[in-house]
């Protein structure tokens, strides 16, 4: 009897999400026949795409025992900013191309920012992330309204295409980014010195700094990597919706919070990996889409996201004690 | 057993065994423990000793084989269910909350209220302040946890398990961290608690502590119960044959090179209120020895040097020249290098691999490349792996799960791929067993015979005496004196550190 148990416990640990992703594949494809088609597809990966990215530096920074809260709020204000931009350059007769590498280039550097100062903070007077990334969701949401005088912006012209333009009317220019960011992130915490003081930082802060890590600015390049792909969502977010929405991108980062912990990233720091991030993050957008395939109301879909999340954290749990 | 005896064990272990994933950490124990008797018990780490612990005491079931406890099958699920049952665990790491009092320390989890809601603090206090008396002790018990030293909150530790009425104490290395005089304090209150009735299960490391309070020894070794005896139809060569399975020749394997050049200095190192003036060099190849009690500024001065703390004054000399160390990366990027004294602390990044632990310094100050280049770090790793004869020699393997003994041999190797010209040891043996222990001698003499200058704290002394070319005794944050390997014996040593006059 407990033998079994044990058994279950070690495939879980190991392939564990991918085995769940897999069943949920299956199980969608015989409840829906459109779900395997194409378009859909392409769909359900458009739909995942803003949070996947958003979830990315989130990984990094939960495995560093940090967090990060404003990052949807922080979608809004470069997403906004973005769209404001092009539409100020286009208005100004500028090019097309350089309004739009311009207003690009401005949310990264917004997100970028907002992100270097909650890390500055975070270093320099050791406030806890949790808290003062709080804060800075409200400063952003308070600046992205400010910004718009609270109005959507409409009539963003060409830069839709960047949210909404797909390759061979296929492959859309959203999941192509977010899967460049997702192998940026695997790239950087697999393959550089980077990476494993990302790791160690987690795994035991006091020990990374008696080994010589330089713990504050490890901990300020990851909010910086993690600000710039968070002006990049809110370029796609908004792009996206052909507009300029100061009050959307609410809770995205609850979103990205709960891909990273479905795919394995312990809140307790040093574990985690971005492909298990990724696993959750589909995880999510299956159930959400299968359920709007079946026409189920919205709201269910936020019980069954909460119930996830928790069946997740069991699951971590009892992996973990499974020895003792 | 024979029958007639029956009434005299309070605990008898039946097969038990005990499975984690991949290890089997108990393997088939049976032996008894007498009522009212120190039972200690003894092995290398790994040996399995604190898993049998952790199962008395609810923390681990075992796998299979039953335990009886008076006569009946224990139950207990959980630590509180043991407790309640009369049995209490001391940690080796002691659990406590620093910023509540020490009342409240003593009650917590089962404190004595008012009705259903409210905690009778006038009660609490008066009955906590009834087993102070009864044990002798005058600390104030509203004062914060956090103000009592490393043996004072174990006395209270202790209390607290009288306070529930324990009748088998659990105790894991209750001596690890405490100075010779509070371990006197401490075997006083083991023979009043026997007295009283009190059974004792006692883990230790340490040999002559062993026969000082032991009436059993129990002997453990890759989970096997191997012998249990009453103490005195026992000796320590015995003890350590069994345990190791081998006979241990010489313990502190002899000098083999001569201290050459100057190659470290240290120069009026001050830090107001924790250590003033301290002033030492050290050759190479040579074995430097901190003597001192705990507490006496050992381990301050040490962290100082390298960068951990900031020091008020001093100055460094590395090869003559002076060297600016204002954080870890300065020491280390000067050549050298700490282990620290609380290696699950300082140490190692516990949810890691061996791989990543080893190779965390050598990223920068060797490799020095911000992409990994895995294969030669993996090349390192293994040759270090290989040196310092870790077993399974697999460096995916998580540190959190791997023995005393090989953390501490994963944490040298993280120091040593650097091939350091000063290495600080900072209690190298604490917690690891013989063989383990022999070990890392061995290596400390390969390492000054290549030339490395190592200063060695230790709260051990017959380890200082064995290893040390020279030893240095501190006292209360200054230098209280310089024996060398010729003149020092534990007696001046002991003088020295107790701040008594020599001679």
């Amino acid at each position: 009897m407990s033998k079994r148990k044990y058994d279950v416990s070690v495939i879980y640990k190991k392939f564990g999400i991918y085995l769940v992703l897999l069943a949920l594949l299956v199980i969608s494809s015989i409840i829906s026949p459109v779900f395997l088609s194409k378009a859909n597809i392409m769909n359900l990966l458009t739909q995942i795409s803003v949070v996947t990215i958003i979830s990315c530096g989130i990984t990094m920074l939960i495995i560093e025992n940090m967090t990060d809260l404003s990052g949807g709020s922080v979608v809004a204000l470069t997403g906004c900013l973005c769209v404001g931009t092009y539409k100020m350059l286009i208005g100004w007769g500028c090019n097309i191309i350089v309004a739009g590498v311009i207003c690009m280039g401005t949310a990264m550097v917004c997100g970028f920012s907002l992100n270097l100062l909650s890390g500055m903070v975070i270093t320099h007077y050791r406030a806890p992330a949790f808290i003062v990334t709080l804060a800075m969701s409200q400063m952003a949401r308070g600046l992205v309204y400010l910004y718009t005088g609270g109005q959507p912006i409409y009539g963003i012209e060409e830069i839709a295409i960047i949210g909404q333009g797909k390759i061979g009317n296929i492959l859309p220019f959203s999941v192509i980014i977010m899967i460049v960011i997702v192998s940026i992130t695997w790239v950087v915490l697999n393959k550089t010195r980077f990476g494993r003081y990302v790791y160690a930082i987690g795994g035991n802060r006091e020990a990374a700094v008696a080994s010589g890590v330089n713990v504050n600015r490890t901990v300020l390049k990851t909010y910086m990597l993690h600000g710039i792909f968070v002006g990049i969502a809110g370029v796609l977010y908004m792009t996206r919706i052909n507009s300029g929405q100061p009050a959307e991108g609410v809770n995205l980062e609850f979103d990205a919070i709960t891909a990273a912990i479905i795919g394995g990233t312990s809140f307790s720091g040093g574990i985690g990996t971005v492909q298990g991030t990724i696993c959750g993050s589909i995880i999510i957008g299956v159930i959400k889409n299968i359920l709007n395939l079946l026409s189920v109301q919205s709201y269910y879909q936020q019980i069954i996201t909460g119930m996830i999340i928790v069946i997740a954290v069991i699951l971590d749990i009892k992996t973990k004690m499974s020895g003792k | 057993m024979k029958a007639e005896n029956r009434e005299d064990i309070i605990l008898e272990f039946r097969n038990v065994t005990k499975d984690f994933p991949g290890v089997r950490a108990l393997d088939n124990v049976s032996f008894s423990v007498r009522r009212g008797s120190v039972h200690v018990l003894c092995g290398e780490n790994g040996a399995g000793k604190s898993t049998l612990m952790k199962i008395i005491n609810g923390l681990y079931q075992a796998t299979s084989g039953e335990i009886l406890y008076n006569g009946k099958q224990l139950k207990a699920a959980d630590p509180m269910q043991a407790r309640e049952q009369g049995i209490s665990m001391i940690y080796q790491e002691l659990n406590i909350v620093p910023d509540m009092t020490i009342a409240d320390n003593i009650y917590l989890g089962r404190e004595i209220m008012k009705g259903r809601f409210f905690v009778d603090d006038k009660l609490l206090y008066q009955t906590a302040e009834k087993y102070m008396k009864d044990q002798g002790l005058n600390y104030n018990l509203k004062e914060k946890m956090k103000t009592l030293s490393v043996a004072q909150a174990q006395m209270i530790e202790i209390i607290k398990a009288i306070s529930c009425n324990a009748k088998i104490i659990l105790m894991d290395e209750p001596t690890s961290a405490i100075t010779e005089k509070e371990v006197e304090y401490l075997f006083n209150k083991i023979e009043e608690l026997k007295q009283a009735g009190v059974t004792i299960i006692y883990i230790s490391h340490k040999m002559n502590e062993i026969f000082r309070v032991a009436d059993y020894i129990s002997v453990f070794r890759d989970g096997k119960h191997i012998e249990t005896r009453q103490s005195d139809q026992f000796d320590v060569n015995q003890i350590i044959k069994l345990m190791v399975g081998r006979e241990m020749k010489e313990v502190y394997p002899p000098a083999n090179s001569v201290p050459g050049e100057e190659v470290f200095r240290v120069n009026n190192l001050s830090k107001a209120g924790v250590f003033e003036n301290i002033n030492f060099s050290i050759k190479q190849g040579e074995i430097l020895g901190f003597a001192g009690l705990m507490g006496a500024g050992r381990t301050e001065i040490v962290r100082a040097i390298f960068g951990l703390d900031a020091k008020d004054s001093g100055n460094i000399y590395i090869n003559n020249n002076e060297v600016i160390i204002k954080n870890v990366e300065d020491a280390i990027s000067n050549g050298i290098c700490m282990l620290s004294e609380d290696r699950r602390r300082y140490g190692l990044i516990t949810p890691r691999n061996m791989k990543e632990n080893m190779g965390l310094v050598a990223l920068k100050h060797l490799f020095n490349k911000a992409w990994l280049d895995q294969k030669r770090e993996k090349m390192s790793i293994l040759e270090m792996m290989k040196q310092l004869n870790v077993k399974p020699p697999d460096m995916e393997l998580i540190v959190e799960n791997l023995s005393g003994g090989n953390q501490q041999k994963v944490v040298l190797g993280k120091w040593l791929l650097l091939n350091p010209k000063v290495l600080i040891l900072d209690e190298p043996t604490r917690g690891i067993d013989v063989g383990a222990k022999h070990e890392i001698y061995k290596l400390m003499r390969k390492l000054t015979a290549d030339g490395v200058a190592v200063l060695m704290i230790s709260s051990e002394l017959p380890e200082l005496l064995g290893m040390s070319d020279r030893i240095m005794v501190i006292q209360n944050g200054k230098i209280a004196g310089e024996l060398t390997k010729a003149e020092a014996t534990s007696i001046k040593i002991m003088h020295l550190a107790t701040g008594g006059k020599n001679e």
